[in-house]
């Protein structure tokens, strides 16, 4: 395990082996998002209680995943960070925290406007609403401390003791709806008792959701290889100037 | 061991005794914030009879996020907790004391005095028990959660408000069964006292010990 991630936390072996991933991860999800929103917006019916406004469902639940697969993604990161010490781990977890905002907030304006038509209101304070407002504050509290310790290496293990406490909101967002009585609706796929939505619906749900995962590889790939040039090059300068 | 942890606490508390805005702020913060209450109501007597506790809890909230900034700040500044690093000393003593004396000065006095400000903002004597129990599992909540916050933002430039965004966050929960507490004692459900209960024992083993870490990798 450890030969393994020593192996590619290199980050010249990283940029090599990135390169083929970004470049298909970008064309699937470019072409699973086009066809997902084909598929979403033309071919699945209309829900028989929510009428059209169901199709809200395919941009606001593959959001919802992704912020929740971002954060542990950034929680696993910082855990690996602390126990090996490679600065590839905390670079890409640091590279994912700006997409993790941008899907819990694009999750939760999404389903308020959806919540709007079907219960009648934009927000409720339930607990699924609450504990995800909770993640994107904790979003938040982790791009200021990477933006305040941004000019020494000082604020690595910080960063990722932080990320580590926050964790604890994860599995209270995920079992908010089953703990609590919520409005919000509880699990509909990943539950005991199997799948409680029909093909129709989940295939469309499916493709959104695989693309959105790609286009978080794509775009977490692409700021990380920014990100490594950037500082390769700072490097660089500053050897000039010492001789 | 236990001669270091008495020498600790009784150093930690003649600090917080002697240091006027290190103690006496937060409670001075605690009743100027209860003070807003009546005040932003325009007399109605009603909607403060409803918002009593939770104005209590409100005010509680705040002032200990005031006093946590000074928790490591001058031991940290003045260099004292290099020093005990360098010299061994057990971080694990410095961090518990540090986490009584804060809940005995800032926690403490705000139970004490919570019912009166209660008969204050007009709220009923039935809820002086509930309110008294809940602030008892609720302030060394605050203090503990708080510990490993005041910890991180050790050596930031502008750490006050930073503090404050980090640490909201994780309060609510707290907050809300607190307050979830409180108002359900009359219908004599106690479920919100155990889980608050519950949260306690877990913080009280874990939330030391992270802020232990931090502290070392501050110091590196």
């Amino acid at each position: 395990m450890i030969k393994y991630f020593h192996k590619y936390a290199n980050p010249v072996r990283f940029l090599k082996i990135s390169k083929p991933i970004k470049k298909f991860s970008g064309l699937l999800s470019f072409f699973a998002i086009i066809i997902g929103l084909i598929f979403a917006l033309f071919i699945s019916p209309p829900d028989y209680q929510q009428k059209e406004t169901v199709r809200i469902m395919y941009i606001h639940v593959p959001c919802a995943w992704m912020s929740l697969i971002t954060y542990s993604f950034i929680f696993f990161n910082s855990l690996f960070f602390l126990i090996w010490r490679f600065p590839l781990f905390l670079l890409l977890a640091k590279e994912s925290i700006i997409l993790g905002i941008i899907f819990t907030f694009s999750t939760l304006f999404s389903g308020s406007l959806w919540g709007k038509p079907t219960w009648g209101t934009y927000w409720v304070w339930d607990a699924r609403l609450t504990s995800f407002l909770i993640l994107f504050f904790i979003f938040l509290g982790l791009k200021l401390i990477k933006d305040a310790y941004s000019s020494s290496n000082k604020g690595d293990g910080i960063f990722s003791y932080l990320a580590i406490i926050g964790g604890v909101n994860l599995p209270i967002i995920k079992f908010s709806v089953d703990w609590w009585n919520t409005l919000h609706q509880p699990a509909s796929i990943l539950r005991t008792g199997g799948i409680s939505i029909s093909n129709e619906m989940l295939i469309p749900l499916f493709i959104m959701a695989i693309g959105f995962l790609f286009l978080f590889v794509y775009t977490l790939l692409l700021s990380t290889e920014i990100k490594i040039k950037e500082n390769k090059l700072i490097y660089s300068s500053n050897n000039e100037s010492e001789y | 061991m236990t001669k270091l942890f008495f020498l600790f606490l009784f150093r930690e508390s003649k600090g917080y005794l002697f240091n006027t805005n290190k103690s006496w702020f937060a409670l001075a913060f605690f009743l100027l914030c209860i003070l807003i209450f009546p005040l932003s109501l325009e007399d109605s007597e009603f909607t403060l009879k409803e918002i009593s506790i939770s104005s209590i809890w409100i005010c509680a909230l705040f002032a200990n996020l005031i006093s946590l900034e000074s928790l490591f700040k001058d031991d940290y500044e003045n260099g004292s907790l290099l020093q005990y690093h360098i010299n061994k000393v057990p971080f694990s003593i410095i961090v518990i004391t540090k986490v009584i004396c804060h809940w005995v000065f800032t926690g403490v006095p705000i139970i004490i005095l919570s019912p009166i400000f209660l008969i204050f903002l007009s709220g009923s004597y039935e809820n002086i028990l509930a309110l008294f129990l809940s602030l008892l599992l609720g302030t060394p909540l605050f203090s503990l959660l708080g510990i490993p916050f005041s910890a991180l933002t050790l050596g930031a430039t502008a750490r006050a408000p930073m503090l404050i965004f980090l640490t909201i966050p994780f309060y609510l929960p707290v907050i809300i069964f607190g307050v979830l507490s409180a108002s359900s004692f009359s219908n004599g459900s106690f479920s919100e006292y155990y889980f608050m209960s519950a949260i306690l024992s877990i913080g009280i083993i874990f939330l030391p010990y992270i802020t232990i870490k931090i502290l070392k990798e501050s110091l590196k």
